[in-house]
Order: structure tokens, then C-alpha cells, then sequence
């Protein structure tokens, strides 16, 4: 694991010495002031908006960050020709890309634990000025337990995003990589939904018939036959990343469970750990 | 044992699937000495590149087999010892020299500690120990190719493969990469590299192959490469007559004149000797040489290429 340790440290390095990592960071954050000042407008529960949109901006950004910088991850190298010097060194191809998947995941966790300190001194100050915070002490008004689980299921969200980019970053090239993973990112928001709608499709439609007292029509038939395989694979192959959000439970409730959070770890890290493995397989058979 | 042992290398590739495939390389077979410097010339596109991809594990070949030190090519025991600089070096461009010397050495197994020591030490042997903690963004192409050099030799390899070493390089440049190749060289290293530089190959190597559209046309020592014959000679001279002179051009095949007098170049011993006997009697011999081929005479010659080729070839290019 030396060379793996090696590699994502220098990885590490060259981000945190490149200038684009902080520009980034700095429109995130405006972003997040921006997401804080929307829920001092709204009309709702200002505390709640504050909670819930500070977490969906910090998912949200941390994702991008991810699909931009992890499709270019493996090409960069190869575009620069850095990679010369790194394979015809006694270096396992998995050994490299492992070491640039924890480089940047490093990265990307110090960025993400920079905004989230910055997320909850504003959910901070957003509990201080509720007015609830008269009859009730303001540290008691949000589930800082709940809030911090929350924004630490992000980091193992980004552990699938990144990996996901990696391996579409070892087969296309990063503007086609990008594209390939923020779909399946968008998708992998709504994959539960899809495949919830159309376990429920087939028995509505014939209820819906039975009612009327018609036959199933050719179309529903059709619909449900093509989309149902379809909506199987989406959820089968592309993640479910609604097992890292804890957003609406942490300003709405229920209470997340902790069982509810080690299998969002435990989904997160098997997930990741899969296709990282298609894409050293894949990788390793890549010639410069 | 032979440092490299290559047998009917073949690459092909195909662009795209609806393109037909090319061959890169066509049954190439070869052996390297320990301890020799082995130049392989060719133009651009002859299969250099590939050949060396194929040897550093980052190309793999459609057929044949290739050896280093035994070991088949891609393993890992064969990049343990072997060092490689691939053509224009690129590196991590926010490392300094150190920090990506170090980083080398640990991906070499090279114990973390030994790693700083051994990074000053070849950042000496290179000459850029005064740009140790310079960031390599700001190193000129000169400094990247030395670094190349020191990255290529950081774990002590027995095989040392440079692709182009001296390709862009001022003569300075090109100067301190023949020292280090022939210092290497004396440390017992075995050194495998590709130019264009026909001029450094005659001046440092031992042997020679020349490779041409992927096929190898020859191999051998630089004498037996380069025609040993005396194809012509040169006679300097000064202070004759005109009418000894005129006898002179007459022999000739050529001469040409500047302040310091006449120089006469003659295709046979004789009458170049009659010349010099002619100008020492005048007190006016400045110069007597003889020209063998030179190895860029021996690349157009064997591979075909005239200059007017040559020159058809580059306005091809430009059009």
C-alpha cells in the first residue's frame, strides 16, 4: 500500500497547490451564503430551510467538484504524459489508480469539512436569531448530531460519484466522462422513485382496467414491458443515492437511525469499491 | 546475458475500427550488450517510440517477444531494473525538483528515508542542485530533460531507456546530456537511446540500429556502420601562384576560397598528395584531412532518402 500512499499523497499535493481547487471552493461558498440567505427570506420555518438548504448546496457543489475533477483524473495524466513516468516504474496499474481515487477523495474531504465548519456557523447564527431561540436556549433548536451525520454521508456519497468518474474516465474522454456521471449522479437521485413508480405501474393500469372494464391497452403494455427492465437496471446498476441523504429527516424528522447510517457507509464503500474494480480492469488493459 | 533481447517485434494498430491497421513495427529482432550505449536512429515515425513503449510496459506488442535481462517486458521485475525518460518529459508541475525526485524513489521502493538523499544527490549529478526547491512549472525545457535524466536513474537501474535525450536541447544542453550518458555508462549501466541527433549517436555510442517505416535496415558498431574508407580529401592551401593554383582545380573535384586561402577536396590519395607536396615546398600548406562518412551520410544512404527527397518531404509538410 506504500506506492498506493505515495500516489494519493502527491495527487493530494498537486491539487492543494492548484489555484482552480480554491475558486471552486470560494463559489461554493458563495453559494452556501447564498442558500442561507434564501431561507432568511422564506416564509416557512427559516431554521429548517437554513438546515435542509445548506446540505443540499454542500452535496450538491461537493458532486460537481467530483464529476469535474475526477472525469479528468486518469486523462490528465495521460494527456500530460505524467503517466510515463509513473508506469514504467514498478508500479501495479491498480496501484496507480487506487492512489488517485484516495488522493482525490482526500481532496475532496477537506474540502467538504472546510464547508461544512462554514455550514454550521451559519446554521449557528440562523438558531441564534430564530425566534424560538427566546423560550428555548438556541444550541437545543437544531440536531447538531443529525446535521454532522448528514454532512458526513456526503463524503461517502462522493466516494461513489468519484469512483463513478473514474471509471467512465478510463474509457471515454473527460467531457464525454463528465456528462456520463452527472447523469448517472441526477440518476441515482430519483433511481428508488423510478423503480418504486413502476412496481406500482402494472397492478394501477389493471385496477384502472378493471374498473372500467377494458383490456389493458397495447401502449401501457408496451410502456410497462420496455421501462420495467429498464427501470430495473437503472436501479440495479446505477446507485441509489438517496441512502446518503439525511437532509429532509435532519430538519423535518424522523430521527435517522444509526442503522440507517452504517448501511449508507456500508452501501457507499461496497459500491465504490465494485467499480473501482471494473475500472482497474479496464485500465489495465488501456496502452499509451 | 543481453540487457535488451527483442525477437520479431510486431506492433499494429488501427486508429479507428473502420480504419485498416498499420504496422508500427514489423518483426523487429535485436540484442543489446550489458554495459554497451546502443543508439536506434530513424526518422520520425519509423517505430522508435513504439519499440521503446513496448520495452517500458506501456505498449504492448501484436507479436514477438521482447526480454530485459531475462525477464519478459511489462513485468514488474523488468521496470525494477529498468529506468526510462520518455520524449519532452512532463512532471507534476506545483512539485519541486525534491519533492518529485522523492516521489520517484518511492514509487521505486526506495526506503522514505533514502528518498530526500538520493533526490540531492542526482539533482547534483544532473547539475540542478541549485533549483532543488524550485517548482517544475518554472523549469526550463533544458532543466526538465536533466530532471528527466535523474528521474529515469533514481533507483539505480542496470538499463537506463531515453527517448530522445537530446531532442530541443542548445548545444550546452546536448553537451551535459552526453556527459551524463557516458558517466552513466562508466558507473557499469547499460544505456538504449532513440535521436535524431545523428551527431551525438557517432560521438557516444557503441553500436547502433537503424530503424526505417518499422522495419530494422541495420545494426552494428559505428565502424561497422559507417563506410571506414577514405571517400575524399581535403587540402588547404595558400600563397600559390595562379597558375598552380588553376593546376590544382583542374584535379579537384571542388575547392572553395576565403581570406585564408583555398581549400581543395580530391577524390584520390595521389593527387591530393601532390597537392600537399606542392604547398610544402611552398611554405603554403594550411590544412590536410580525410573525409569518411559521416552516420548522416550513412542514414540517407541506407534508407534511401536523398536530400532532394529530403527537401520535396519538408514542402510536402508545409503545403
Amino acid at each position: 500500500m506504500g506506492k498506493v500512499f505515495q500516489i494519493a499523497k502527491n495527487t493530494f499535493r498537486e491539487a492543494v497547490r492548484d489555484r482552480i481547487l480554491y475558486v471552486v471552493a470560494f463559489f461554493a461558498l458563495m453559494m452556501l451564503i447564498g442558500s442561507v440567505a434564501f431561507g432568511w427570506i422564506s416564509i416557512v420555518d427559516q431554521l429548517q430551510v437554513v438546515q435542509d438548504m445548506s446540505l443540499a448546496v454542500l452535496s450538491f457543489f461537493c458532486a460537481l467538484m467530483a464529476v469535474f475533477i475526477g472525469a479528468g483524473l486518469v486523462h490528465k495524466e495521460i494527456e500530460k504524459r505524467t503517466i510515463y513516468t509513473i508506469l514504467s516504474k514498478p508500479v501495479q496499474r491498480w496501484q496507480f489508480l487506487l492512489g488517485k481515487y484516495l488522493g482525490l477523495m482526500a481532496v475532496l474531504g477537506l474540502a467538504l469539512l472546510g464547508m461544512l465548519a462554514a455550514a454550521l456557523l451559519f446554521v449557528a447564527y440562523a438558531a441564534g436569531n430564530s425566534p424560538d431561540a427566546v423560550e428555548k436556549p438556541w444550541t437545543s433548536l437544531v440536531h447538531w448530531d443529525w446535521y454532522i451525520a448528514a454532512g458526513t454521508l456526503i463524503f461517502f456519497e462522493l466516494l461513489v460519484v468519484v469512483a463513478l468518474a473514474t471509471l467512465f474516465g478510463s474509457l471515454a474522454n473527460p467531457t464525454l466522462s463528465a456528462i456520463f456521471t452527472f447523469t448517472a449522479y441526477l440518476i441515482g437521485q430519483v433511481s428508488s422513485t423510478i423503480q418504486f413508480m413502476f412496481t406500482k405501474f402494472q397492478p394501477m393500469s389493471e385496477s384502472v382496467a378493471n374498473i372500467t372494464g377494458e383490456e389493458l391497452t397495447d401502449f401501457v403494455s408496451r410502456t410497462y414491458f420496455i421501462f420495467r427492465p429498464l427501470s430495473i437496471f437503472l436501479f440495479y446498476v446505477l446507485p441509489d443515492l438517496r441512502h446518503f441523504q439525511l437532509r429532509n429527516q435532519v430538519a423535518l424528522g424522523p430521527p435517522p437511525t444509526v442503522e440507517q447510517f452504517l448501511l449508507a457507509v456500508a452501501y457507499g464503500i461496497c459500491y465504490s469499491a465494485a467499480v473501482l474494480a471494473v475500472a482497474t480492469l479496464i485500465f489495465g488493459r488501456k496502452r499509451f | 546475458m543481453s540487457a535488451i533481447s527483442i525477437r520479431g517485434l510486431t506492433h499494429a494498430y488501427q486508429k479507428h475500427f473502420w480504419q485498416k491497421r498499420r504496422k508500427a513495427l514489423s518483426n523487429l529482432s535485436l540484442e543489446v550488450a550489458e554495459g554497451e550505449v546502443f543508439g536506434f536512429l530513424g526518422a520520425n515515425g519509423a517505430g522508435k517510440t513504439t519499440t521503446i513503449k513496448i520495452l517500458v510496459g506501456l505498449q504492448s506488442q501484436t507479436a514477438g517477444e521482447a526480454d530485459i535481462f531475462g525477464n519478459p517486458v511489462g513485468s514488474l521485475e523488468c521496470r525494477r531494473r529498468t529506468g526510462f525518460m520518455p520524449e519532452n518529459p512532463y512532471f507534476y508541475e506545483y512539485l519541486t525538483a525534491a519533492e518529485s525526485l522523492a516521489f520517484y524513489g518511492a514509487l521505486c521502493d526506495l526506503p522514505v528515508k533514502d528518498c530526500a538523499e538520493q533526490a540531492d544527490k542526482l539533482l547534483e549529478f544532473v547539475g540542478l542542485a541549485d533549483a532543488k526547491d524550485m517548482r517544475l512549472k518554472e523549469f526550463s525545457k533544458g532543466m526538465r530533460q536533466r530532471l528527466g535524466i535523474a528521474q529515469a536513474i533514481v533507483h539505480r537501474p542496470k538499463l537506463i531507456i531515453l527517448d530522445e535525450p537530446m531532442s530541443g536541447l542548445d548545444p550546452v544542453g546536448r553537451r551535459q546530456v552526453r556527459e551524463a550518458i557516458l558517466n552513466l555508462r562508466s558507473q557499469g549501466a547499460t544505456i538504449f537511446f532513440s535521436s535524431h541527433i545523428l551527431s551525438d549517436v557517432e560521438m557516444i555510442c557503441d553500436r547502433a540500429a537503424l530503424l526505417d517505416r518499422g522495419e530494422l535496415l541495420s545494426v552494428g558498431g559505428m565502424d561497422e556502420l559507417l563506410d571506414a574508407r577514405e571517400r575524399e580529401f581535403e587540402v588547404g592551401v595558400s600563397g600559390l601562384t595562379a597558375g598552380e593554383m588553376a593546376k590544382l582545380s583542374e584535379k579537384a573535384a571542388r575547392s572553395v576560397s576565403d581570406e585564408r586561402g583555398t581549400l581543395f577536396v580530391f577524390k584520390e590519395r595521389g593527387d591530393a598528395d601532390a597537392a600537399a607536396k606542392l604547398a610544402v615546398e611552398r611554405d603554403g600548406l594550411v590544412s590536410f584531412g580525410r573525409i569518411r562518412e559521416s552516420l548522416e551520410d550513412y542514414f540517407m544512404r541506407t534508407t534511401g532518402r536523398s536530400r532532394s527527397e529530403t527537401e520535396q518531404a519538408h514542402a510536402d509538410i508545409r503545403q
